[in-house]
């Protein structure tokens, strides 16, 4: 699936994301920086009623926010972007998030990529301007 | 009144910290800071937790050698219990229940977004009611409104990058080495702040965004880059101070947005951002204009650092505020 959106768009971009891919529980965010990962996690959360504050988890690593309504009701925001390595990633406690069927969006997947070995939804963010941006969605 | 002397331990990120408190007065204030992650080009959790669990009974021992109490003296034992990285949040609060555990003392549970706004309580001259607080650090920006010691409502909140994230990464994009952050501020200094205008980010409310600077630098970089592939090194301070200037006159725009708004000239800054030249003249300067009482803690108080968990336990301690055993830490942000 592909989306093209800018910022005035976005919210439509997240609903038609989310119908696609609310199924999945793992969603591994790539772009380079400033494609707009957070920005896109942040939109989504409010999509979904997050009340919690949604930032860039680069510093904490892992934000928790509480997903109202159905099951799962965690979200886990993580950062990869600090990692060197998936045995890093593992021993932050990444491997406990990802296997608790709660819902995981991971920005920066490529620092520690043997830790997405079931099923993800793959989520390319690509600049086409400033303002646009072409997102590709595969799961895998 | 009776001496209470309070043990605070500060474990949410990468300083493993313990301060002893008396009657609100911080008798020591012990840090160790994990310079191991350096190195690394961040914070790493599980170094960060193991490093927390290598340093804490020295840091404690220390600081209870400097303030001159024995442990049998230590009247409640205080521990940040949320936000930050759940396996370092763990080290201080399992250490804190034992020590509680063991010595019968209440125990205090701490929100470290709260300490850093009481950590103006620690010195005089101390803030009135109600004052603003800005918040700024590697991890957090937020406008707080605090209208007693523990009765504060945030205001505004970043909601993408914090500013110090933003200093970071700009940084990184700049290819400085790590922490970025006092980098630029200190080339910002020799440079021309008015050269290259980057966009102002207006969210609503007192909302903060970073990430457009983010985006804005970027393709402002790669643009310059193919015109001149030396572009960074021949304009490294003009960009630092651009930078500086534009992230600054987002976090003062909020902050005077509120006290204009609220009628508010108490005006407190706090977090390690808030050691940035820049945001201090602009402070300065925005104090001048509005007429504000300008309230900075002094540096070690502003970084992660216990004694501010110390003062905020003081105040807790005085309204009965004590956790149970079965207290735990949490990750999220939500204050408690």
């Amino acid at each position: 699936m592909e989306l093209t959106y800018t910022l005035t768009t976005i919210h439509t971009a997240v609903q038609e994301f989310w119908e696609y891919a609310k199924d999945m529980r793992i969603m591994a965010f790539s772009g380079e920086m400033g494609a707009g990962k957070t920005t896109f996690i942040h939109e989504l959360c409010r999509f979904l009623k997050v009340k919690d504050a949604v930032s860039s988890p680069t510093f904490a690593l892992i934000n928790e926010y509480a997903l109202p309504g159905d099951k799962p009701s965690i979200i886990y925001h993580m950062d990869w972007y600090r990692l060197n390595s998936t045995e890093e990633a593992i021993q932050a406690g990444m491997e406990d998030c990802l296997l608790q069927n709660a819902y995981c969006f991971i920005e920066w997947p490529e620092k520690a990529p043997e830790l997405l070995h079931g099923p993800y939804l793959s989520v390319k963010i690509e600049l086409l301007s400033e303002v646009e941006r072409q997102m590709v969605i595969t799961p895998l | 009144m009776s001496i209470v002397n309070i043990l605070a331990i500060e474990s949410s990120c990468d300083e493993t910290s313990a301060a002893i408190i008396q009657n609100g007065i911080v008798l020591s204030n012990l840090i160790a800071t994990q310079q191991v992650h350096e190195q690394y080009g961040g914070v790493v959790p599980e170094m960060a937790s193991r490093a927390h669990m290598q340093n804490i009974l020295p840091v404690v021992d220390t600081a209870l050698k400097n303030a001159g109490v024995d442990k049998k003296d230590i009247h409640a034992v205080a521990f940040t219990q949320a936000p930050g990285l759940i396996g370092s949040l763990l080290v201080g609060t399992c250490f804190a229940k034992g020590f509680a555990q063991a010595l019968d003392l209440p125990l205090i549970a701490v929100h470290h977004m709260q300490a850093h706004v009481l950590a103006h309580f620690i010195d005089a001259p101390k803030p009135q009611f109600p004052f603003l607080c800005l918040t700024v650090s590697g991890g957090h920006t937020q406008v707080v409104l605090c209208k007693d010691y523990l009765d504060m409502q945030v205001l505004g909140e970043t909601v993408d990058d914090a500013a110090g994230e933003a200093f970071d990464k700009v940084a990184k994009m700049l290819g400085l080495p790590y922490p970025g952050g006092p980098l630029v501020d200190k080339l910002a200094k020799e440079g021309d702040a008015r050269r290259f205008p980057f966009p102002v980010t207006d969210m609503n409310g007192y909302d903060f965004s970073f990430s457009g600077i983010k985006t804005a630098v970027l393709y402002f970089l790669q643009a310059q880059k193919k015109k001149d592939p030396d572009f960074v090194a021949n304009n490294l301070k003009d960009i630092c101070a651009s930078v500086q200037y534009t992230i600054v006159a987002m976090l003062l725009k909020k902050l005077e947005k509120a006290a204009a708004e609220l009628g508010i000239k108490e005006i407190g800054i706090a977090g390690g951002v808030s050691a940035n030249s820049g945001l201090r003249a602009a402070l300065t300067a925005a104090g001048e204009k509005n007429g504000w009482t300008v309230h900075i803690p002094k540096f070690e108080y502003c970084t992660d650092n216990a004694a501010m968990i110390g003062i905020t336990a003081h105040y807790k301690y005085l309204k009965g505020q004590f956790a149970d055993l079965s207290v735990t830490p949490s990750a999220r942000a939500a204050w408690s």
